[in-house]
């Protein structure tokens, strides 16, 4: 017998390349959520209502990630220091997964 | 002495009466006329029997008339008038006789002229036994009222019957003879002594004619048809009885206007006694009874039978409707009904309030109530029927408002609303059916579920239905708020994203995977499923992956291998076969292109894990469509030539029907379990709590929607777990 | 719904989660942005058994403001405020960092109990016993970990205004006996630092002196 797939209308799921290991399972516990807002990446920061590309993910030289519009409402309070949340270092934006819009 | 004296008074009372009969004639020759005078008097107002002619005798009518002037004159009438009264005492029983006599007539032939002519009779004996008029109304009064007392003493029960069969006779058509029946009613004192018998007449009259007229037409209003008929049947018949010695007919009128409004009260109260009992099914043909609620209406204002009403409906709903038989769809359908035609009946909204609490409480205990709703506000619903008008206009959920005290338009409440009456401001209907819940989340979150499955579903590039759930939510979000269906509106875009990423994909590097790309945290929880998918779909999928996060570099797939649909095409030795199925079966027949004879066992250790229920299943489809054998029990083989005749097909598992998304119910439970913790916390801390203070302390917790009667349920279920106990309305951990 | 609010009540509810931590978040009324904080009092330290309240309040800005936190159980500590509770501690101030939760700040309170910064103090005489006689602020630090920070707190009559005080109780009964009243006493050796080395460096007559303004 031979089977040939003709069409497959299949469902899946779209999940940011944090780079970190995934954890198990679809919708496993202790995901990775943006240390700013604590929502999920794959969520939306609490200024945005649809996830994904309007509301991308910013990577820091530091590899800390975090939701673009909650690392850019830290950076622009004087408190912050321009400094990653993460390690108080000076937040370098790195080149290589700034989300095309 | 003593004697003397008693003797002399005697003398003296005898004299007096002798000079008085005597008057002043010689001798005793005044005695002897006054005498034979008593005797002419006596002998004409003798009451003689009518029946027998040769006892009836001749007088003249001058002496007479000489003989009463000469008792007048010796103050001797009121003793004749005695004796005469006596007699017709005496003498009544020739009476008795006629009406026993013709009765009996009656009793057999049930002939109402039969009591016609009794009744003429007894006027035939009144006037036989009555005195002369020149004795003076005092005279005549007097006889008028023994004649009548000693006849209503005699007459039987039957009697009573039969002058009420007579009077009815009289009433359709209105007959000829009823002035000169009246007349006679009126000489024997029978219109005063049977009045509510004549009235009753008048009533049953009406009842029948309203039964017979309006049962069951609810279409046009009858009232105004009622009236008319009053006015031509009722009226006439009235007047002679109720407007005797009217001049004219302006006289008639304001004489019958007490006894009409009286009339036309009792046929309000018959017409609204029949709408009431008929009221459950003519809130079924609503909008086809308009008529028999504006009746009802116009009714209800006349007579005060709104209790009556609202008991009888509540009565039906309990017995028609709010049992286990009847569909859900069914209840909400006439649910919306009774608001409707309730509230053409009472527009202030006190019955409908009253009537609608017991189907409201079990609405809301129906598991599956939220999901017909919010079905038929999708327009997902097989009958098609709506429980919306088209033409009611959208708009936003109304919440029940407390009442504004400024309002310049504001009413008391009617009478009869009880404490707790809401004023409800006419709402529209999903504003009342969302209002049997506490929150509206709940519907939200339903809706979330149904659209995901709808548009899951979509399995080819039919941009036309995602746009069809586009426009529906974009309604739905009118009534419930933008920001409740916010999740939707993710959903819908990852709908044209998939399908602008699957341009893009395929543009690159054309496969005939055609993904729809989610946004998990924004689709209701999708079961999830341990399959990995065999063969050439892994690699389908690895490909498509790949491709993707070209496109989009910080991004990356994960596959739900469970969901969607697989088109396949499968060529066999002697035969193709093109078929829809789910990724199981793919899964499973892609097995199978390996080698032919499988056992159970193998085949799920070959697509990861999967439960034996969902396995069976998915290989009784190919069994079914003969591709697929069972020859024994759990072991499977490969048909690449047609069999004959298939065996019979082996029981489909029961209880394969599985939403590929959690109800919302299950959700909740799932949601509910979440907080067991908090609960725990809070009871080990804090020892009893009510459930209102474990209710507010949970409000605190993150993302805690759920009602206090929601949390009710869910500690009735710990409880029935042992894990908590309830005491007095105070719940503490069970240990 | 509020953005600061979600985080807080997932906060709060993270915190009810974690079993491991010892560290809880009550409300203090039905608002959540006023809340209670607690844990144990670290071990190996002088307050070691006690129990501290810290009384938290969540800014408008937050997470890009700090919140503001005191103690509310009375404690000795050279970063503590003996008499209000207030805290000095860099991460409530400039140091503060949007990825700080309230749980992880209640932490750092808890392990700033372990390491005190005399150098950067909030209470300065508090601070002066640490580096005057760290053995002599240990016992007061216990002590008031026993009065103040105990459960069952012992009952006011029964607390000794000495040990409190971090003070010798032959000391404040050398100047009661000159005529001065206990309570004043105390406060003028607690305010003198009359403690370990220092009580040689201290003569008797600056302290009457003291005691008589």
């Amino acid at each position: 017998m031979k089977v040939t797939v003709k069409h497959w209308h299949a469902v899946a799921q779209w999940r940011w390349d944090t780079g970190a290991a995934e954890p198990e399972g679809p919708d496993a516990e202790n995901e990775d959520v943006c240390g700013i807002c604590r929502v999920p990446y794959e969520g939306c920061c609490p200024s945005c209502k649809m996830p994904g590309d309007d509301c991308p993910l910013i990577w820091g030289e530091c590899t800390h990630v975090f939701h673009m519009h909650c690392l850019l409402k830290w950076i622009g309070t004087p408190a912050s220091k321009q400094q990653c949340p993460m390690d108080r270092r000076t937040w370098v934006t790195a080149e290589r997964k700034v989300a095309t819009a | 002495m003593a004697t003397a004296a008693l003797r002399s008074q005697v003398a003296a009372k005898w004299h007096e009466g002798f000079s008085r009969l005597n008057r002043t004639e010689q001798g005793i020759s005044g005695l002897i006329s006054f005498s034979q005078a008593w005797n002419i008097a006596t002998d004409y107002l003798h009451p003689q029997d009518i029946s027998d002619p040769t006892t009836v005798k001749k007088h003249d009518l001058t002496s007479v008339k000489v003989a009463f002037d000469m008792i007048n004159r010796s103050r001797r009438l009121p003793v004749m008038l005695e004796t005469f009264l006596d007699a017709i005492c005496n003498q009544y029983h020739l009476i008795t006789r006629d009406i026993v006599q013709y009765l009996a007539e009656y009793e057999q032939s049930a002939d109402t002229s039969v009591m016609l002519r009794l009744v003429y009779r007894l006027v035939e004996w009144y006037r036989a036994w009555a005195p002369i008029d020149e004795l003076g109304p005092t005279i005549r009064a007097a006889y008028t009222l023994t004649f009548q007392t000693q006849l209503f003493s005699i007459l039987p029960p039957g009697f009573v019957r039969g002058f009420k069969d007579l009077c009815a006779s009289t009433l359709v058509p209105v007959a000829q003879h009823t002035p000169e029946m009246w007349e006679a009613f009126e000489i024997l004192g029978l219109t005063d002594r049977y009045e509510g018998i004549i009235a009753s007449v008048g009533y049953e009259r009406i009842e029948a004619y309203v039964r017979e007229t309006c049962t069951a037409k609810w279409d046009k209003p009858c009232l105004e048809g009622l009236r008319g008929w009053m006015s031509v049947q009722i009226v006439p018949w009235m007047l002679p009885m109720y407007a005797k010695g009217a001049l004219n007919t302006e006289d008639a009128r304001g004489m019958l206007q007490n006894v009409g409004s009286r009339f036309d009260f009792h046929m309000n109260k018959t017409l609204c006694d029949l709408r009431t009992s008929e009221i459950f099914d003519i809130i079924i043909d609503f909008p086809d009874s308009m008529g028999a609620l504006q009746d009802l209406k116009e009714c209800l204002q006349r007579v005060d039978q709104r209790a009556s009403l609202v008991q009888a409906l509540r009565k039906a709903n309990r017995k028609r409707l709010l049992h286990p038989g009847a569909d859900t769809k069914l209840i909400l359908t006439q649910y919306v009904a009774t608001i409707k035609c309730l509230r053409i009946v009472d527009p202030p909204g006190v019955l409908l309030f009253k009537v609608a609490d017991p189907i409201r409480r079990y609405l809301r205990e129906r598991p599956d109530t939220i999901r017909s709703i919010v079905a038929n506000l999708v327009g997902d619903d097989d009958s098609g029927d709506s429980l919306v008008d088209e033409n009611e206009p959208i708009q936003p959920l109304q919440q029940l408002e407390t009442e504004d005290y400024n309002d310049p338009n504001w009413d008391p409440e009617p009478i009869d609303a009880g404490p707790d009456f809401r004023t409800n401001k006419p709402s529209d209907v999903i504003s009342t059916l969302v209002s049997i819940y506490d929150s509206k989340d709940l519907f939200v979150k339903e809706l979330q579920v149904l659209l995901a499955q709808r548009l899951l579903a979509i399995t080819d590039d039919n941009s036309e239905k995602v746009e069809k759930e586009r426009r529906n939510i974009e309604i739905l979000k009118i009534r419930f708020g933008e920001a409740a269906l916010q999740v939707c509106e993710v959903m819908l875009k990852d709908m044209t994203d998939s399908k602008r990423i699957d341009g893009h994909v395929q543009s690159q590097k054309a496969s005939i995977v055609h993904p729809t790309i989610i946004s998990r945290h924004f689709w209701p929880s999708l079961e999830s499923s341990d399959i990995v998918m065999p063969g050439q779909f892994q690699a389908l999928q690895t490909e498509y992956a790949k491709e993707f996060s070209t496109f989009k570099p910080d991004k990356k797939l994960r596959w739900l291998p469970h969901l969607g649909t697989v088109h396949l095409e499968l060529q066999l030795e002697d035969r193709t076969i093109e078929t829809d199925v789910p990724p199981l079966e793919a899964a499973f027949i892609e097995l199978f292109s390996e080698k032919n004879i499988w056992t159970m066992d193998e085949l799920i250790g070959g697509v990861g894990t999967v439960d034996r229920i969902a396995a069976l299943k998915a290989l009784l489809t190919w069994v079914d469509l003969g591709v697929l054998k069972e020859d024994e029990e759990n072991k499977f083989r490969l048909l690449e030539i047609a069999e004959e005749a298939s065996p019979p097909p082996r029981a489909a598992p029961a209880a394969v029907e599985e939403p590929t998304v959690t109800a919302a119910q299950q959700q909740q439970a799932d949601q509910m379990r979440l907080y067991w913790k908090f609960i725990e916390g809070m009871l080990t801390n804090l020892g009893a709590l009510p459930l209102d203070r474990i209710q507010t302390m949970l409000r605190f917790a993150p993302g805690y929607d759920q009602t206090v009667e929601q949390l009710a349920g869910f500690m009735d279920a710990a409880r029935r777990e042992g894990l908590v106990v309830g005491r007095d309305g105070m719940w503490k951990l069970n240990r | 719904m509020d953005a600061r609010l979600r985080r807080v009540n997932k906060e709060i509810a993270d915190c009810k989660n974690d079993k491991t931590s010892n560290i809880r978040i009550d409300l203090v009324d039905s608002s959540p942005f006023h809340l209670k904080g607690s844990f144990p009092g670290p071990e190996d330290t002088p307050y070691q058994g006690g129990h501290f309240e810290v009384d938290i309040v969540i800014p408008d800005s937050y997470p890009f403001q700090p919140v503001k936190m005191k103690f509310l159980t009375k404690v000795y500590h050279p970063n503590v405020s003996s008499a209000s509770g207030a805290i000095c501690l860099d991460i409530l101030k400039d140091a503060w960092s949007p990825v700080l939760t309230l749980k992880s700040t209640l932490i750092s309170l808890q392990s700033l109990l372990c390491s005190p910064e005399p150098n950067d103090p909030q209470d300065a005489e508090v601070a002066k016993h640490y580096t005057t006689s760290k053995r002599s602020f240990e016992e007061t630090a216990v002590y008031w970990t026993k009065t103040y920070a105990t459960p069952p707190a012992g009952a006011a009559d029964t607390r000794d205004e000495v040990a409190i005080a971090g003070l010798e109780a032959a000391h404040v009964d050398q100047f009661e006996q000159l005529g001065f009243p206990r309570a004043k006493v105390i406060d003028v050796l607690r305010r003198l630092n009359y403690r370990g080395a220092n009580v040689a460096q201290i003569t008797d007559d600056r302290i009457v002196e003291e005691l008589l303004k």
